[in-house]
């Protein structure tokens, strides 16, 4: 009995003595914030918002990802992630060969048929993929178990982007019994099952999601343990989380919380180019009948007074904090391999009234407002009111176009609302932003002739360029299509049916982690190279 | 006492049926992009639109949606959410815990403490503490809850670290943590907003319990048993309390509601995952079958809250119980 | 007359001096001032400037008109018609007062919130009076329930009893003895309802259907502070310490109104 009891003790002390060797071989937690929450983690399906694609990123690889430039443009600036190596056959066909050691969180490989089970998904109009960016494909077959061949329309130098980066390969063994209007709903959908470095653990829903490292990951292992994506809706309680230690990394983080930030010593704040650009759009058609041009706003010097006469430095600034640029085209930071020039982004009011007195807005009735054959310079601006940030950018705006003369009514409007009263085109001035997409062919959606022409597109203000158009659609298969986007993209800057703000993305990050990196587009699919310093260790990384 | 209490609950019934009924037409009403919650301002083309609709049931004739609702109903089921892909029962139902924890916990002690204090400061009226009490909760009132629970979590989650920022657990707790523990950590989480809560709304039954006790202290009956010889403790439990309860009870009972609405703001600052928060952004994006769950929910609640008062009220009432 | 009562009497005519006459005596609370950008209190600006330099104070004073016509017409409204429906549903044994009873049940049980909601998002923009009156309308449910439990134990109690047993009619009854009863309860709440109402407005400028910028409201300039409560506390100042003065005010007033109209009671 002694014995048995002492032989008891042995081991367990030999346990103690090993435990933290043990335990050190899977260390390391990381606790992020996500806005909105991470109801279905899985390409396509789910829905797509900022935290569910985060998520989504650590459990899905593509066949290839970015480069740390972030250009889609060329065969090699792609980087292999399941996709070891990709062969072009002629100008319209390139062959993808999946890397053997890429496999599935339940052992299975993938494979090339799980490509076209990607591709068949994306297509179902049930799962609401916008299928745009993918007009540049033909087809996608399996050649054998790990080659996949796309075929496309046309040559470009954007088609291994498309391919390797837009279409992301599904467990064909486990989802192709489940019809595509029950994607969302399924079992699967609840516990994912991926191939990324993470694996998915659970979620509570309405507060985290859970999900730890697979240590057999082929591209390498993890640094990071655990990884917990906390649902915190807004920011403010976010900041308050970082303050007090429960939260190792948040994104987006508000100017108005910049001095606090700043002093943490616990925490650092990182920039990263963002791919958020916010913009004031002018309606080229008339609210009332979108079949006429717009009363004031189609004269182009109206439009450069208007742009002028704003502070662009002095909105950005308040509106995002330091690091916020003032581009001369819709360009996001996380565009700028693109070239192209900045914009100086101050005031010129003098030159915004004589613009104005020359397209023939004068106040005759001395109310300070500019009025032209008996009507008022007067101009609704819209805006979603559950923004602030657009609130405030509304707010500067407002002051600054009175200061020249014009008569700003702002009208903050219902979520939903807005997006119906924009589509129908009932706006002076609409504030948008939009998350871009990597590459620049993505504008066509919301900038081209044809969206244009079309009812209830995102072209919401109605502008067409032919000639912009053209210039945009030939770059891809152009000798040079970066200048080729960049020359697209100045030629719509001259136009001013915008005034663009490109923000930072600022991140807070808990000083405890090396070898920290945040990328321009799909900015956390770095974070499984992340890594605790040896030391720095906290009682919660067991 | 028994047919009125029968009565009056398949009168709670009905109305909860009525109530629910008007809900979801008007829901209906509400103008907007009812597909906001999927696509948001995403570009579809206009078959990939037309196939999301008919998937999710978008766009049919009020009435339809009205009969297709309570046939559901009946059987438990209230439709799939546009913003979670759930069923709209199992959303609620995870948020329903954290709702009742945190609005059963600020009634018990507004109803407890509340009242006590109420009845205190009624019969200790010209004391320098009734008056500051009366001060401080009148103050407490007056500030919106959010700036409340800012200034506690200011001071005693981060300048001070003794309580959780915000959420409603600890997501690293091991899974094979044990209850205690568990009930522990969701403790400690609840202790701000609790107090936030508390603080903002303490002042009503305060002031409603001691101007009802005011009034029924200089009531001529009470005097009577008084000089009749009745000792003052039986006289404030008997005479000022129990008949003062009366117009609190009916207040209480219209409270469960503004708890669950009226907690938007506190369950924003401290990302409580209560239903006040998931009305407020299932409305803002339009998720429609959520917002007919969760107001459903809530007429149901009212109902059951009003009907619990009137039955408290006539128990208390001695005139009232015979009829 | 007591301490108390006379502080919510000057409490009261004070603000309502500032909301009258107050906008004429500081400057424009829409126009950036300078370039004095989220400063704190100084000489030339008493509280401070917000975030895109608007004038504090200025804000606050502008904001005290439009807050306090919201929250006063809507409360007058809800306690008109909530104790006047409490009132009649009160009366016994009356099929009308029963199917009163009925209507005011049904009306609470529909969520305040989404009835706004439905209600200002079908009409469009609303100004401060008709924003008031739609507050107003969806709050008397409240006051009404109110009223109908005081005024059930009134119709009760003995003095009621008595007076019909002396023959006084209904109406009579009802005017004499219960309406004066049950409003005290019911002015109770409509006090607390000013401050419900001017903290609702800042809820309802959350969810867009508040007052349209940039003209200001204590409402909203609070939750315009809050992301700038640590750096700039100011903010919150003058609409909170504003706020604050309303209720008491309002409080107090009550009070003393009640004393008043129930003269047994000091």
């Amino acid at each position: 009995m002694l014995i048995t009891r002492m032989r008891h003790a042995g081991v367990a002390l030999c346990l103690l003595a090993l435990a933290p060797a043990v335990l050190s071989a899977q260390q390391g937690t990381l606790t992020m914030g996500i806005r909105q929450d991470a109801t279905v983690p899985v390409p396509y399906v789910g829905p797509a918002t900022a935290g569910n694609a985060l998520v989504t990123d650590q459990l899905f690889l593509r066949l290839t990802g970015l480069g740390t430039s972030g250009s889609t443009v060329g065969d090699d600036v792609m980087v292999p992630e399941l996709a070891r190596r990709w062969f072009r056959q002629d100008s319209l066909t390139v062959d993808f060969e999946i890397d053997p050691r890429a496999r599935w969180h339940d052992g299975t490989p993938v494979t090339a048929r799980d490509v076209v089970f990607g591709w068949e998904s994306l297509r179902k109009p049930v799962l609401g993929v916008t299928q745009a960016p993918f007009a540049l494909i033909r087809s996608v077959e399996a050649l054998d178990q790990r080659t996949v061949r796309f075929r496309f329309h046309r040559r470009s130098s954007e088609q291994v982007y498309v391919a390797g980066f837009l279409v992301q390969p599904l467990p064909a063994h486990l989802l192709a019994a489940i019809p595509a209007d029950s994607l969302t709903t399924s079992e699967y959908a609840r516990a994912p099952i991926g191939n990324g470095p993470y694996r998915f653990v659970r979620r509570e829903p309405g507060q985290f999601v859970e999900l730890r490292a697979d240590s057999s990951f082929f591209l390498g292992k993890p640094g990071i343990a655990r990884l917990i994506f906390r649902l915190v809706p807004t920011s403010d309680a976010q900041v308050n989380l970082i303050l007090s230690g429960e939260l190792d990394v948040m994104t987006d983080a508000p100017a108005s919380a910049l001095p606090q930030l700043s002093r943490s010593t616990t925490h650092r704040i990182l920039h990263s180019p963002g791919s958020f650009i916010t913009y004031l759009l002018f309606n080229s058609r008339s609210p009332a009948d979108t079949g006429t041009p717009h009363p004031i706003l189609s004269d182009a010097r109206v439009r450069e007074a208007l742009t002028l006469a704003l502070d662009r430095n002095r909105i950005a600034s308040t509106s995002f904090g330091p690091g916020a640029e003032t581009p001369r085209s819709l360009r996001s930071q996380a565009w700028y391999w693109l070239g192209g020039g900045k914009d100086a982004g101050r005031a010129d009011r003098d030159r915004a009234m004589r613009l104005l007195r020359e397209a023939g807005w004068r106040d005759t009735d001395g109310d300070g407002i500019l009025d032209r054959n008996g009507k008022q310079l007067a101009l609704t601006v819209i805006y979603p009111v559950q923004s602030p940030l657009f609130a405030g950018i509304g707010v500067q705006v407002e002051q600054m176009w009175r200061a020249i003369g014009v008569a700003v009514q702002l009208e903050p409007i219902d979520g939903p609302v807005w997006l119906q009263q924009r589509r129908a085109g009932r706006f002076d001035v609409d504030i948008a932003g939009a998350e871009q997409d990597p590459s620049p062919s993505s504008l066509s959606q919301s900038w081209s002739c044809a969206s244009a022409a079309e009812a209830g597109s995102s072209n919401v203000g109605r502008w067409c360029d032919p000639e912009c158009d053209r210039l945009r659609d030939a770059a891809p298969a152009s000798a040079d299509p970066v200048v080729g986007f960049r020359v697209a993209l100045e030629r719509m800057a001259e136009w001013a049916p915008m005034v663009p703000i490109a923000p930072t993305n600022r991140v807070v990050v808990h000083r405890r982690y090396d070898n920290v990196t945040v990328r321009t587009s799909r900015a956390w699919t770095a974070l499984w190279r992340w890594q605790i310093r040896p030391g720095a260790a906290l009682p919660r990384d067991r | 006492m028994g047919s009125w209490a029968v009565r009056r609950t398949a009168g709670a019934v009905l109305l909860t049926l009525l109530g629910s009924a008007t809900l979801v037409l008007l829901v209906q009403l509400l103008p907007g992009e009812p597909l906001a919650a999927i696509i948001g301002d995403r570009a579809l083309d206009p078959v990939t639109e037309a196939a999301l609709r008919e998937r999710w049931g978008v766009g049919r004739p009020p009435l339809t949606v009205l009969l297709d609702f309570f046939a559901n109903a009946v059987r438990g089921d209230l439709g799939v959410s546009l913003s979670e892909q759930r069923p709209v029962a199992e959303v609620l139902l995870g948020r329903l815990g954290p709702t009742l924890l945190l609005g059963g916990a600020t009634l018990l002690i507004n109803f407890t403490l509340g009242t006590w204090l109420g009845l205190w400061s009624a019969l200790r009226r010209d004391t320098a503490g009734a008056k500051l009490l009366t001060g401080i909760t009148l103050v407490s009132y007056a500030m919106p809850g959010f700036v409340i629970g800012l200034l506690l979590v200011w001071l005693l989650a981060i300048n001070w670290p003794l309580f959780p920022a915000a959420g409603y657990s600890d997501p690293l707790l091991a899974s094979d943590a044990s209850a205690w523990t568990r009930t522990g950590d969701v403790l400690r989480h609840l202790a701000l907003p609790l107090a936030t809560m508390v603080l903002a709304t303490i002042a009503v039954p305060i002031r409603m319990q001691r101007s009802a006790a005011l009034e029924t202290r200089d009531a001529t009956w009470v005097r009577a048993a008084i000089a009749r010889g009745v000792t003052p403790s039986r006289v404030a439990w008997r005479h000022i309390w129990r008949p003062a309860l009366g117009p609190v009870v009916t207040l209480l009972g219209l409270w469960l509601p503004m708890l669950v609405s009226g907690a938007i703001f506190v369950e924003s600052v401290f990302a409580w995952p209560g239903l006040g928060s998931l009305i407020a952004s299932a409305a803002a994006s339009r998720d429609i079958p959520l917002v007919i769950g969760a107001g459903v929910l809530l007429v149901a609640v009212v109902q059951l809250g009003s009907l619990l008062a009137d039955i408290v009220n006539r128990l208390l009432d001695p005139a009232q119980r015979n009829r | 007359m007591k301490f108390t009562a006379r502080i919510g009497v000057t409490l009261s005519i004070l603000l309502a001096a500032v909301a009258m006459v107050g906008p004429w005596l500081v400057g424009d609370p829409t126009v950036a001032s300078g370039s004095d950008f989220l400063a704190s209190p100084s000489g030339s600006h008493l509280l401070g400037t917000d975030p895109f330099g608007r004038d504090v104070l200025a804000r606050t004073v502008h904001g005290a008109r439009v807050s306090l016509i919201v929250a006063l017409v809507s409360t007058v409204v809800a306690l008109m018609v909530g104790v006047a429906l409490g009132v009649l549903a009160g009366g016994h044994h009356n099929p009308v007062a029963r199917a009163l009873s009925h209507f005011i049940n049904f009306a609470l049980a529909v969520p305040r919130v989404i009835l706004l909601l439905v209600l200002v998002a079908a009409t469009g923009r609303l100004g401060p009076w008709a924003l008031a009156l739609m507050l107003g309308l969806t709050g008397w449910p409240t006051i009404a329930r109110l009223a109908r439990g005081e005024a059930l134990r009134l119709e009760h109690s003995g003095f009621v009893t008595a007076s019909e047993a002396l023959g006084a009619s209904l109406p009579r009854r009802l005017l004499r003895e219960i309406l004066p009863g049950a409003l005290p309860a019911g002015l109770v709440a409509a006090t607390l309802g000013i401050a419900d109402a001017l903290l609702l407005e800042a809820g309802l400028s959350y969810l867009g259907i508040g007052i349209r910028p940039p003209h200001p409201s204590w409402g909203g300039m609070i939750l315009e502070a809050q992301p700038y409560l640590a750096q700039a506390p100011w903010l919150l100042f003058g609409p909170a310490v504003a706020l604050v003065m309303a209720t008491v005010a309002a409080t107090l007033l009550g009070e003393a109104l009640r004393a008043r109209l129930n003269p047994v009671q000091r």
